[in-house]
């Protein structure tokens, strides 16, 4: 539950953090465009909003917490966060960082069937099981999906 | 404007228009099918593809997807109790049960006749009220398109997410990341952290495939797989027997349609809140006798699944009136449209209509004509479609993700785009992970410049008065509802404290 309240309270203050650096950016547009339609005055204003909106809620959640008689009540104050998986973060980590080799890839040959093949099979050998099969879907659903996207593409372009 | 009407419906019955609603349907369809993917994601994904279309064309196919999914939803939530779309939802407490005791052909039947039934029947309803409302809409002044803008805004970030407070946080978010780029009226550049490319604005396409097709994927991989399977025995259901048993339940039919209708127009209900409802509707009214029925509810009453199917259908109908004719969308799916019409060079909003009349009743009218095509397309691929559901979701995603990140290349050509969408996804998925509400950062991020450049220009005109926003009766209108929400968070805000001294105040005693 502690590791639950110490997040809750990080992401607030991260937006906090977010208000304030839009302030900081804003503060050198101030005087751009007259007083009453200044650039920096709408982004401002929305920051503001965030703000304050996230030391609300942070009040909110700290009297939610002090009220809860029981640890049951206590948990309910979380709006299901115990119900998230962490044990699956792995996967999330691994599909960020083979995204950004894709696009790292992809910036040297675009649309290279090669490339699309290779990062179908990692990405499918997350999940898909047997390897014989892991292998042959992989390599028919990959051509499929190159030839479809660089046909359609193509044809539109 | 008849003729307007009677020259949209003869573009959209061209063989080729036609032709691409159909494919638009037919994949709507399927991706309604297949948990997990969802309206917004497939429209986000195909936007790219049909950015070298013509825009018509290209419409043709999005609104076929956004009105086929709703019908498709329901396979999934019948065959395998998991719904195709959160639209859905209501529809398997009964279309589960029904599948389950044999009776799945009946059951998916009847949600694709009451879904026909309810998109037709609101399309109908709609089509006169968005001519009329249209016609007013051009004496909007920029002061009430400002915080009509506003108000929409707080209803979708209110009633979207499972928090308020973090709701209304994620459309601040969106309304900053919407002012990223040139200020439009000054040339002055704002929060760009000294990336050229960012000088356009954060590219909208590339943010939205981020937010509902990335950050949905990271979302179902973290998430244990569901690895349910359709029925085989379906069982026989003929289309005489189907009219019969629709005729028989017209009265929750019509409750469904008119609750799908009416909660179609305000921002944020969305479909699943009026599948719920005519669920809440049908449920109440065997519990009290009204109805008659065999069966409990809970153990596949026909009656709760056709209220449901027709309620999230007929949501399409009324989402089009204030879409078509302010320029404010409703839901993910109708923020998205909105931004490919952008995209595409059009302007949304009360000026639409007499700018580009025949886009405006082409995509008025192709809403209605969709509900064909989605049944002809329901009637014709039903088999393969949920034979689809067997296959693996690992091949799903892996595929979702490549097409999502080589469309954003493809909009510009540019690997910059393609780094947006990847930070959207991340973001997108943060959010999810700690309750925030992404479509409410994707209307900020659309509505975030209308909102703005509206209301700097009332400003303007009324020289820095800010009373130009309480003398028209329209923004006064929004700014007592705006009023309204602020006090309820306060009065939360209040009643919470209150709970909590008093109970401080008991611990002693208690002792």
């Amino acid at each position: 539950m502690r590791h639950a309240l110490i997040q809750e309270l990080l992401v607030l203050t991260a937006i906090l953090a977010i208000s304030v650096l839009v302030f900081l950016q804003t503060s050198s547009i101030m005087d751009a465009g007259g007083s009453q339609v200044a650039s920096g005055t709408f982004p401002r204003l929305a920051a503001g909003t965030m703000g304050v909106l996230a030391i609300l809620r942070m009040l909110m959640f700290v009297a939610k917490l002090r009220t809860a008689k029981s640890p049951a009540e206590k948990a309910r104050t979380f709006d299901g966060m115990y119900d998230w998986n962490w044990g699956n973060m792995h996967r999330i980590v691994a599909a960020t960082v083979l995204m950004v080799l894709y696009i790292f890839l992809f910036r040297l040959v675009p649309f290279a069937p090669l490339t699309f093949t290779f990062i179908f099979l990692v990405f499918l050998s997350f999940g898909v099981r047997p390897w014989k099969r892991l292998l042959i879907s992989t390599v028919l659903s990959s051509g499929f999906l190159t030839i479809l996207f660089v046909y359609i593409v193509g044809i539109v372009r | 404007m008849t003729s307007h009407i009677l020259a949209a419906f003869a573009d959209i019955f061209q063989p080729m228009s036609f032709a691409f609603l159909f494919v638009g349907s037919a994949l709507g369809l399927l991706v309604g099918v297949l948990p997990g993917l969802s309206s917004p994601m497939a429209l986000a994904i195909l936007i790219p593809i049909t950015f070298g279309m013509e825009p018509f064309s290209a419409f043709m196919i999005l609104i076929g997807i956004y009105v086929g999914t709703k019908t498709g939803g329901a396979f999934a939530a019948i065959l395998i109790r998991t719904p195709g779309t959160p639209a859905a939802a209501a529809t398997a407490m009964e279309g589960f049960p029904m599948a389950q005791r044999g009776e799945a052909g009946r059951a998916l039947a009847i949600s694709i006749g009451s879904s026909f039934l309810g998109g037709t029947v609101s399309w109908m309803v709609a089509v006169p009220l968005v001519g009329v409302i249209g016609l007013y809409a051009v004496r909007i002044s920029s002061a009430d398109l400002a915080m009509i803008g506003l108000m929409a805004l707080a209803a979708v970030s209110s009633l979207s997410g499972r928090d308020l407070l973090k709701g209304l946080m994620s459309s601040c978010l969106g309304l900053i990341l919407a002012t990223v780029g040139l200020d439009e009226l000054t040339g002055t550049p704002r929060l760009t952290l000294g990336y050229y490319q960012m000088l356009g604005g954060i590219p909208f396409l590339a943010a939205i495939v981020g937010l509902f097709a990335i950050a949905t994927v990271l979302v179902d991989m973290s998430e244990e797989a569901v690895n349910a399977k359709p029925p085989t025995n379906r069982g026989r259901f003929n289309l005489i027997s189907l009219m019969r048993e629709l005729w028989s339940m017209r009265k929750q039919l019509a409750v469904g349609t008119t609750i799908g209708s009416i909660l179609g127009v305000v921002p944020g209900v969305g479909s699943d809140t009026a599948g719920w409802l005519s669920f809440a509707y049908v449920k109440r009214q065997i519990e009290k006798g009204f109805l008659k029925s065999d069966r409990k509810i809970g153990e596949g009453v026909p009656q709760g699944l056709a209220a449901p199917e027709a309620a999230n259908n007929a949501v399409t109908g009324g989402a089009t009136i204030p879409m078509l004719t302010l320029g404010i969308p409703g839901d993910g799916s109708t923020a998205i449209m909105l931004g490919a019409l952008m995209l595409f060079g059009l302007q949304p909003g009360p000026l639409f209509f007499h700018e580009s009349p025949d886009m405006a009743y082409g995509i008025l009218i192709a809403l209605g004509v969709a509900n064909l095509t989605t049944l002809l397309a329901a009637v014709l691929l039903i088999r393969p479609f949920t034979a689809v559901l067997r296959i693996d979701r690992s091949m799903l995603l892996g595929s979702v993700l490549i097409l999502a990140l080589a469309g954003s290349f493809a909009s510009t050509n540019n690997t910059f785009e393609m780094m947006i969408a990847l930070s959207f996804g991340v973001l997108g998925y943060l959010m999810h992970r700690f309750g925030f509400s992404i479509p409410a950062v994707a209307l900020g991020l659309i509505l975030g410049p209308v909102i703005e450049s509206n209301f700097r220009r009332a400003l303007m005109i009324s020289r820095g008065d800010a009373m130009v926003f309480l003398t028209s009766p329209i923004s006064l209108i929004c700014i007592i509802l705006l009023t309204l929400l602020a006090g309820k968070l306060l009065y939360d805000f209040v009643s919470k404290s209150k709970t909590q001294s008093e109970t401080q105040n008991n611990q002693p005693t208690n002792k």
